[in-house]
């Protein structure tokens, strides 16, 4: 699904003594079938962008295009509704959404809200939690009596299970332990690939989740997107991620240290254990021709 | 809509009503609400509005986020409005359509009752936009303190109290946020009949409340690992100031008080 932002303005609690303003007409675009990550500092306007993306808040100023729909300041909530189809978000702590007796029939809600019936539901709601992984057994436990981790994950089914081609993540991994984090990007990944007009844009400060997984990375800043470069463009400028305090993956970091130590030049965009550690032999060999 | 709600919400500000005292603050709200319903004399109810808007004046809230904060509100002043219009059965009909039949005391009822529930309001509002809600629950224990004699827990009142206050906010916050993970799961609050659309609101109760309590077990157990032990023998940090500004301001309240009794007698 294409998105597009064009000169977007957006403040919570416009005219007040507590105005914030969020985005400050700011344009960027999405495109479809990709993976896509949004990062930046901590009240720089990027939750405020993802829920101008699925039609949640309208944007104050400017005009949002997302697939087929076009969402002015105008726009009336009716018109928009048809998007929540498509567009799936799942929120920071997603967790707190959950409400229903049982797990299953937590994430059947949301296909049932679109009008499925009750075996479609289920059927949907099946494939949406064997995917994220939760066992059979858990099923029809209360989702309160779950882990923190398979909270989470139910909470990402019961967004899955709407079979939405549009995916807006909001730091889904927050809180998770580093294993768990990796599952569910990979599960986040395979889910866009399966289909070739399924879109994620992720929230993430996680920037070796960002690296490995993402096709672009989009750098907000006090309410405007800055820059949008593959993670190779991005996290090898070390004089930008500086000036923009981003942090550099672990992997780039390494090989950056290397690098400078050394005083050799090489190619320090690696973002797993595999390629980095290729590069660092590659510098050892040319090392020892060196010496 | 929720993000206006101004109940409970503090501005921060330098003004005269910003710095007076709690109490003379909440001891004026008072006599003002008690003396409001005495009288019916206009001229008695053109003093108040004169106080409110004096009250209003110097707070210097901006206007507009006063405005929009009270509308949500002003839906109740207008129901009391029409319920009193429509259901008051004195003097003269003004006007007769079918089963609607609008009686003089209705619009006069009405108006009355509407114009005090409006002052009552922004006024009390005033006093909650002014007042830290730590300054209004001290300024709340100190008045009822003599109560402790008669074993009322006056400490723990006012410390549920300021609990109370300091997480509406946030109750308003997680709501909106809630709301919204629903609505992006495809729930709809505004369409159907009135037993589906109540049922609508189960997928954001159940959260809130499961949230509200997990919150208030983990300030329970950081207030006790704080070493909290209740209100007896605990001395305060923070101490109240009584100025000569605050009893000027409840002279003029208390002379709004026994005036609205000489309009009755
Ligand atoms: N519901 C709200 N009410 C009032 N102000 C808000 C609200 N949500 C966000 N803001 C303000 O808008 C600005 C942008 O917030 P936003 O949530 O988009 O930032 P963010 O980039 O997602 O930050 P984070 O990384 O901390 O999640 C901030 O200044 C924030 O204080
Ligand atoms: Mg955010």
């Amino acid at each position: 699904m294409q998105l597009r932002v064009e000169n977007v303005s957006y403040a919570y609690m416009p005219g007040g003594p507590f105005e914030a303003k969020a985005l400050q007409g700011t344009s960027v675009s999405f495109a479809s079938g990709a993976f896509h990550a949004c990062v930046g500092h901590t009240g720089s306007g990027k939750s405020t962008l993802l829920q101008l993306l699925n039609g949640l808040l309208r944007p104050q100023e400017g005009t949002v295009y997302v697939g087929d729909w076009t969402i002015t300041p105008e726009t009336k909530q009716k018109h928009i509704a048809g998007l929540r189809r498509k567009a799936g978000v799942v929120f920071q702590f997603p967790e707190a959404q959950l409400f229903d007796e049982t797990v299953i029939d937590d994430v059947m809600y949301g296909p049932k809200n679109l009008g499925f019936k009750n075996d479609e539901a289920r059927r949907l709601a099946e494939e949406a939690l064997a995917r994220t992984g939760i066992s059979t057994e858990l099923f029809t436990r209360s989702p309160f009596d779950l882990s923190g981790g398979q909270m989470r994950r139910a909470a990402i089914a019961g967004v899955l299970a709407m079979e939405p081609e549009l995916l807006l993540l909001d730091e889904p991994t927050a809180g998770l332990d580093p294993a768990g984090r990796e599952s569910m990007m990979e599960l986040f990944r395979s889910w866009q690939q399966e289909q070739p007009e399924r879109t994620i844009v992720m929230i993430s400060h996680d920037m070796n989740a960002v690296a490995r997984y993402a096709d672009t990375v989009t750098v907000m800043e006090d309410g405007k997107a800055i820059a949008q470069k593959a993670p190779h463009e991005l996290f090898t400028d070390a004089e930008l991620l500086e000036r923009h305090q981003l942090e550099m993956p672990d992997t780039v970091r390494l090989l950056y240290r290397l690098r400078e130590a050394s005083g050799v030049n090489m190619d320090i965009s690696a973002f797993d254990e595999k390629e980095t550690f290729s590069r660092i032999l590659a510098l050892l060999k040319g090392g020892v021709q060196d010496a | 809509m929720l993000e206006h709600v101004i109940i409970g919400q503090y501005v921060p500000g330098k003004s005269f009503v910003h710095s007076l005292d709690p109490r003379a603050k909440l001891i004026a709200v008072i006599i003002f609400m008690i003396f409001l319903f005495v009288s019916r004399d206009p001229l008695v109810l053109g003093t108040a509005a004169a106080l409110t808007v004096a009250a209003f004046l110097s707070a210097g809230i901006p206007f507009r986020f006063f405005w929009k904060g009270i509308r949500v509100i002003l839906l109740i002043v207008v129901f009391t409005f029409l319920l009193h219009l429509f259901m008051t059965r004195d003097g003269t009909v003004l006007v007769s359509l079918g089963w609607l039949t609008i009686y003089s005391g209705g619009v006069i009822e009405g108006s009355l009752i509407a114009t005090r529930l409006f002052l009552l309001i922004v006024l009390a509002t005033m006093l909650t936009l002014t007042t830290t809600p730590v300054d209004l629950t001290d300024g709340m224990e100190r008045l009822m303190h003599p109560l402790n004699r008669f074993r009322v827990p006056v400490h723990e009142l006012a410390l549920t109290m300021s609990i109370a206050l300091r997480f509406i906010p946030t109750l308003l916050t997680e709501t909106e946020k809630i709301l919204k993970a629903q609505t992006a799961r495809g729930a709809t609050f505004s369409s159907g009949s009135i037993w589906k659309r109540l049922n609508a609101f189960i997928p954001v109760l159940v959260p809130l409340f499961v949230q509200s309590f997990q919150r208030a077990e983990e300030l329970a157990e950081a207030m006790e690992a704080r070493g909290y032990s209740g209100g007896e023998g605990r001395t305060k940090f923070r101490q109240l100031a009584w100025r000569n500004r605050d009893t000027i301001v409840l002279f003029v309240f208390a002379g709004f008080g026994v005036w609205s009794v000489l309009s009755v007698v």
